[in-house]
């Protein structure tokens, strides 16, 4: 198990990250078959495939959100250690982000309350590609413990 | 209908929930999620470390509700635009969502507004999931949100 962060080692401004990405088609193929997004009905086109994409005004097949999504949860469960938990998580798909490329994923704490024997830790969170621009970005709550 | 220039859509399915989905989640789903993503944490994907851990066992990573295919609800009809492109999603993850758990989703439209942006004139769809296990208890709720928009 990775190691238990606490509530009094974190302050706002800390920088949590980066987990870093490089999704390739075969990676969202699979998070297609798995999420069973690719079926009758589904979306797949614009995820996997450069015509069907361009059909519909992108540069190229994009990343489906629920894996942006995912890999933002990845970078918060990551970092609250096995005792924290993922309160919420709000993301907003701003620009396509497109396959191929490395991704950062990277939080920074911007507040902190006790409540209850947990420390409630607030950030934001965003997904930077090689550009510098952040195509997915969004806020976070997550529970840590607080020693005691 | 409501109208309102070209806005159109059913008003009265606003805040109607309905049944979208039943689910059994297995140990399997999970850790081919798990692999999609490149998840490591063993609280997903190691079983016997998992047992040594705060839940005693395995658990789903919390976006694996996005791999629960589920139903869209009632159609509220909007016609706008000539795409749609999936503009966020906000979670609250309340349980852990256990293999062997049986999942079901209820779905409603819970608004429908429209912005101006620098691409123009865009309408939302919100629609909010519940996911609630066999044991009555709500592990997530989701808000996703659809964007209509002429391109």
């Amino acid at each position: 198990m990775a190691e238990q962060v606490y509530g009094d080692e974190v302050e706002p401004g800390d920088e949590i990250g980066p987990l870093l990405k490089h999704p390739d088609l075969e990676q969202v193929r699979r998070f297609l078959s798995a999420g069973r997004m690719g079926g009758p009905g589904g979306m797949a086109g614009r995820f996997t495939d450069e015509a069907a994409a361009q059909r519909e005004g992108l540069s190229g097949p994009i990343l489906p959100g629920p894996m942006s999504q995912a890999f933002l949860s990845q970078l918060l469960t990551d970092w609250a250690g096995p005792q924290g938990w993922l309160r919420s998580l709000d993301v907003n798909f701003r620009r396509p982000t497109r396959h191929g490329e490395p991704l950062k994923c990277i939080g920074l704490v911007t507040d902190k309350q006790e409540e209850g024997d947990k420390t409630l830790v607030k950030l934001d969170v965003f997904i930077e590609d090689p550009r510098g621009d952040r195509p997915t970005q969004g806020v976070a709550e997550v529970l840590i413990p607080t020693r005691r | 209908m409501t109208q309102d220039t070209e806005l159109q859509y059913d008003a009265s399915v606003i805040g109607v929930e309905v049944e979208t989905g039943q689910f059994e989640v297995t140990k399997e789903h999970i850790l081919s999620y798990c692999e999609a993503i490149g998840e490591t944490n063993p609280l997903y994907t190691d079983e016997e470390a998992a047992k040594r851990g705060p839940y005693g066992g395995l658990i789903a990573p919390p976006g694996f509700y996005t791999s629960i295919r589920t139903g869209q609800g009632l159609d509220p009809k909007l016609v706008f635009g000539n795409t749609t492109f999936n503009a966020g999603n906000r979670l609250e993850f309340l349980a852990p969502i256990r293999p062997g758990d049986v999942i079901t989703a209820r779905t409603k439209v819970h608004e429908i507004y429209e912005k101006t942006g620098r691409t123009g004139r865009m309408v939302f769809l919100v629609r909010r999931t519940t996911y609630r296990n066999q044991r009555g208890e709500d592990v997530a709720i989701a808000d996703q949100s659809l964007v209509y928009r002429q391109v």
